[in-house]
């Protein structure tokens, strides 16, 4: 008998810890908890400087804030002062707040007796929240035409996502905290401050942020004491067992943060203390764990060799841990809840990978966190495994084991690849090395790369707009890009292709120009002051991470780009069909597209039969690989804020489905609304008709190299995954994309349609099924239903 | 070499990423053409030496372009579904051409070996990192021997793996031949009793143990296959017939002996040929299928 899959058929402590709480994700009303106290500390600093009344404001939260402790629970620290409650941030942005409460209860479920507070709130971050003092800054003329080119527009680029939600996708160095404490930390900062002269407007600044910092890190201090105060009474009247848990959560809080951890519990809680109070802070987007396998290793080995801890108990401390982080909640406006289906969080645990000396690094720990990950089936924190061609293969074999339970993680990673690209950019080899996942796919340099937020950008309609000379034919023709010509004009393939380049780099530069004075605004109007703690430079710079604080300024401005295989497969189809075959005249295609092939089922089906992306088809392939191409080169032209420089990263997260919502038919075959293609290398749904292998080749065609994260989407039978040889087999088919390829990134989806079409049907039957979008996984029925319809209809392979 | 990478076959698939023909990542490179006339034949559009025209008929949309374009006044629509005179249809493939719907395919057509091996070797990284590499099926793979031959080599020229699925009917001069330029035999042996395979195939088995002996003999690496037929060859008999046969006249292992489960997979496609000879069984339950499997061990 297999003790430990006995073991993993009894219900674990994160499973039952899960089940008892899932349900509260349905109807927990919204938390203004954290609103309120914000905004009581706030009026009671005006005049001060910013960074200063968001450092008493945080302070007034963590003394504040309420606080719980689940049952059966080892971990400690909340995203809401309620189970599953999401925090209303008003201090990044307000106004929408009362438009939902009043109109849009079937988004987010409200106390009734609250709304008056809201309204009260809302009316006095109108002229201070982040959002609004971009408003300000920009005036009402440029706002509206950059609404008119944001998702509520022609849905070029994401303007609403990106002045209102948290910015993140970087791993800050909670190794740093676990191993020298708070403590450790203000101590850095007295000795900044002691020699500190106000001779310049730089060192006033440094002056104003390492006291805001200090104010930052006694207050966090204090927020885990309340947490060991509340354990210690808990712990009065609970069962001898759970006593003997509870007063170790207290000892574990009356340690960490403040001083350093001395046992993995210590570590683990550290690391999620010092999470969620960046949460507290400016609320957040895909704030990453980095290599959780790594730093936290001897801490792992030390308990465990002299007796304190067993692998099965740490196991549980990690299921606890994932609990809390499947927990947190986005509490976005409509928009942005539709663009980021499934409350995508992206907060992403990296694994394996190699040292700083280059040998493989995966230890027993690693099993363990695939072990947990096993045990609780939760969403988040989702796994990545820096995958390189001396892995470990018992490691290998157990990350496609997991795999198999289709929760979507863990994903792969080429370590190559990667490094290749760091050192590209300027990285050293021992730092680009120490890389790890940054939100869902970035290769981010472990508390260096500053917080970041993409300049989203939708390929497919930029090619719609090039097909009708730059009007938009969703919003009555209005002229909203640039005059390219009248496609039915157009004598030459080329004469397509530079129409188009000429609209794509026309939108690039309005984006990064945004995406550019966002950055900057953000950095002044909304200082990531706690997260910058954990990165170099900051305390010696005395600035944030997204400000001037950090010396490393590659990777954190990028352009996220979806549908650039759609565009490529209708550049194919035109250039095969019209001016190749002469089958059909542009004429046709736009009349067909303009119909969204109503009427034109011909033409729809010689379209549909031209080469497309996916299929080791040369032809459609290194069009892809050529609009990749420019795009790098593009990018690489335009100067970011503060040093940075613009890369291309096209990982899409759910936003696929939304901009595909906002595109007609495409001469691809694609038909109007349906969602793009996901990620940057995953083909059109249903295009990819030749077998695994011949996907995977189509996408080892584009030179992934100087891209910055290239997602790539693979659904796979379970029925084809049954037996250790098909895991094999999948094994190769990672070495060859990864390794002979250079691949970026490939994840898997194992589950049936099936199982898939009744969950659609049936969600309260399926409220544990967890699928992979794009770069994070997500509980399924609380997908949107573009997003769940583009999962359902990518290919299924069969190995 | 020039001559051999231009010599000419005919292909009625291939099919990349198999991963149940050999070991690893393969691609199988299905030949057309069959001595036997297996009557649960998988692929029997395979059958024919020359190409066959496949037809879905559930897909067509009742265009009508295969009707304009048939040089033969084979293809004609009856109540808009698209119908074949399989008397004067010559398999020219005009009208699959056509096709839109995608409801008519040809079977089967010519390629040099060239035009084979750079299909196969796109493939080259997979079987590098999973042990995999070429199968030749079919049809049968031997009986376009000197294609055949010529792609084992092609493909041991480029060092990759080479497997040969046979039904073993074929001339021992060809099996000389392919001894060298194979790594593994698949070898099928419907019955081992002469009269039934004749029964199930139309054709005896003489020549196919002889040629099993001859790769036993020379030390050929081998698999023997028994595709299980309910009501033909699934009973206990019949298998320990063929392990009995595998053990005491080949000298091999029983353990190389795998039995493939029925599957209904071809029934569709005699219709789609305008067929009515294939069968229609049930194939075996979990239970007896395991039971079979265990009179191997």
């Amino acid at each position: 008998m297999d003790i430990n899959k006995l073991i993993r058929e009894n219900e674990s402590r994160g499973q039952r810890i899960w089940n008892s709480i899932r349900d509260l994700r349905d109807n927990a009303p919204v938390s203004i908890e954290r609103a309120v106290l914000f905004t009581r500390a706030f009026r009671e600093t005006e005049g001060q400087p910013l960074i200063i009344r968001r450092a008493h404001a945080f302070e007034t939260v963590m003394r504040e804030i309420p606080i719980f402790i689940t049952d059966e629970q080892l971990i400690v620290g909340d995203f809401g002062s309620r189970v599953m409650a999401p925090e209303f941030f008003p201090d990044l942005a307000a106004s929408w707040v009362v438009d939902t409460a009043e109109n849009a209860r079937e988004l987010w479920n409200f106390d009734d007796d609250k709304i008056e507070e809201i309204k009260d709130i809302c009316a006095y971050w109108d002229d201070k929240s982040n959002q609004n003092l971009y408003s300000r800054f920009v005036g009402p003329e440029e706002e509206a035409q950059m609404n008119e080119y944001g998702e509520r527009g022609s849905w070029i680029f994401a303007t609403i996502t990106e002045n209102q939600t948290g910015k993140g996708w970087n791993v800050p160095d909670f190794e740093r905290i676990i191993k020298r404490g708070f403590v450790g930390i203000i101590a850095d900062i007295n000795r900044q401050l002691d020699g500190l002269e106000i001779r310049s407007y730089e060192q006033c600044r440094k002056r104003n942020f390492l006291h805001a910092l200090c104010t930052m890190l006694r207050a966090g201090i204090v927020y885990a004491n309340r947490y060991a105060d509340l354990a210690e009474a808990m712990a009065e009247n609970a069962s001898p067992e759970r006593r003997q848990e509870l007063l170790t959560i207290a000892k574990t809080c009356r340690t960490v943060p403040e001083n350093p951890a001395e046992t993995f519990q210590e570590a683990l809680q550290c690391v999620h203390l010092c999470h969620i109070m960046t949460f507290w802070d400016t609320f957040f987007t895909g704030v990453s764990f980095g290599r959780v396998d790594q730093y936290l290793y001897p801490y792992y080995r030390r308990d465990v060799d002299c007796g304190l801890i067993d692998r099965d108990y740490a196991t549980q401390l990690i299921e606890c841990f994932r609990v809390k982080q499947s927990s947190k909640r986005n509490f976005f406006n409509g928009t942005i809840k539709k663009a980021l289906s499934g409350e995508t969080h992206m907060h992403n645990a990296t694994l394996g990978g190699v040292t700083v000396q280059g040998q493989d690094a995966v230890n027993e720990l690693s099993f363990v966190w695939l072990d947990a990950a096993e045990r609780a089936m939760v969403a988040h924190p989702t796994l990545s495994i820096r995958w390189h061609e001396r892995m470990d293969f018992d490691f290998v074999m157990r990350g496609i084991e997991v795999c198999r339970l289709g929760l979507g993680f863990p994903a792969w990673f080429g370590d190559t690849g990667a490094i290749e690209y760091l050192l590209s950019r300027g990285a050293t080899l021992s730092e680009a090395r120490d890389w790890a996942v940054g939100g869902c796919v970035l290769h981010t340099l472990v508390g260096k790369t500053p917080s970041t937020i993409p300049c989203v950008m939708n390929l497919g309609k930029i090619f719609e707009l090039t097909m009708n000379n730059g009007r938009d034919p969703l919003r009555k023709n209005i002229q909203i890009g640039i005059k390219t010509g009248e496609p039915e004009d157009f004598e030459s393939y080329e004469q397509l292709e530079k129409a188009y380049t000429a609209q794509l780099d026309h939108f690039i530069e309005l984006g990064t120009r945004h995406n550019n004075q966002v950055r900057v605004l953000r950095a002044q109007n909304f200082p990531e002051t706690f997260v910058s703690c954990m990165f170099d430079d900051c305390i010696e710079n005395g600035d944030t991470i997204m400000g001037t604080g950090g010396r490393c300024q590659i990777n954190c401005q990028y352009l996220l780009t979806g549908g650039c295989v759609d565009v490529g497969n209708s550049l194919a189809a035109i250039k095969k069909c019209v001016f190749e075959d002469k089958s059909l005249t542009m004429r046709q295609v736009c009349q067909a597209v303009a119909a969204d092939f109503k009427g034109f089922e011909d033409v729809h089906s010689v379209l549909c039969a031209a080469p497309k992306f996916g299929n080791d088809d040369d032809y459609a392939d290194y069009i892809v690989a050529g609009l990749y191409e420019h795009l790098v080169e593009k990018l690489d032209s335009i100067e970011g804020a503060f040093g940075a420089r613009f890369v291309e990263s096209p990982h899409s997260l759910s936003w696929h489905g939304s901009m595909g919502n906002s595109v007609g038919a495409l001469p691809s075959g694609r038909r109007a609304h349906a969602a793009l293609a996901d990620g940057a290398v995953s083909p059109c749904q249903g295009t990819d008709v030749s077998g695994p292998s011949a996907t995977i080749n189509s996408a080892g065609k584009v030179n992934q190299t100087p891209i910055f994260g290239a997602l790539f989407n693979m659904k796979i039978l379970p029925s084809s995954l049954k037996t250790d040889e098909d895991a094999q087999k999948l094994a190769a088919l990672i070495r060859t994309y990864l390794g002979d390829y250079r691949g970026k990134h490939i994840q898997f989806n194992v589950v049936d349609r099936q199982v898939l079409l009744d969950a659609q049907k049936h969600p309260g039957r399926h409220k544990n099924l967890i699928v992979r979008v794009a770069g994070y996984s997500a509980l399924f029925v609380e997908l949107n239903e573009t997003i769940q319809q583009e999962v359902i209809e990518r290919t299924a392979h069969t190995l | 070499m020039n001559k051999e990478t231009t010599r000419q076959g005919v292909v009625f698939n291939i099919q990349r990423f198999s991963t149940h023909d050999g070991p690893g990542v393969r691609t199988v490179v299905f030949l057309q053409g069959c001595p036997l006339r297996c009557r649960w034949c998988q692929n029997p559009e395979s059958q024919s030496f020359a190409p066959v025209l496949m037809q879905r008929q559930e897909l067509c949309t009742g265009c009508g372009d295969c009707e304009s374009v048939c040089p033969h006044g084979a293809a004609r629509l009856s109540d808009a579904v698209s119908v074949i005179d399989r008397s004067v249809c010559k398999a020219c493939g005009a009208c699959a051409r056509v096709c839109r719907a995608q409801a008519l395919s040809l079977s089967g057509r010519t390629v040099t070996v060239d035009e084979v091996m750079t299909q196969v070797l796109r493939d080259r990284s997979y079987y590098q990192n999973s042990g995999g590499g070429m199968t030749l099926s079919g049809g049968e793979a031997t009986a376009q021997p000197e294609f055949a031959i010529a792609l084992l080599e092609a493909a041991r020229g480029k060092y990759i793996n080479t497997a040969v699925e046979t039904c073993g009917l074929a001339a021992e001069a060809v099996f000389k031949r392919m001894i060298p330029l194979t790594n593994l035999f698949l070898y099928d042996i419907k019955a081992v009793d002469e009269e039934k395979h004749r029964a199930g195939t139309g054709h005896g088995n003489a020549q196919i143990k002889r040629n099993a002996r001859l790769l036993a003999e020379a030390g050929c690496a081998i698999k023997i296959r028994m595709p299980l037929i309910p009501d033909y060859n699934d009973s206990e008999k019949d298998v320990l017939e063929l392990r009995h046969f595998a053990e005491d006249e080949l000298g091999l292992d029983p353990r190389c002996i795998e039995l493939l489960r029925y599957n209904e997979l071809g029934e569709v496609k005699f219709a789609r040929l305008g067929r009515n000879d294939g069968i229609h069984v049930r194939t075996q339950s979990d239970e007896y299928f395991m039971k079979l499997q265990k009179l191997l061990h």
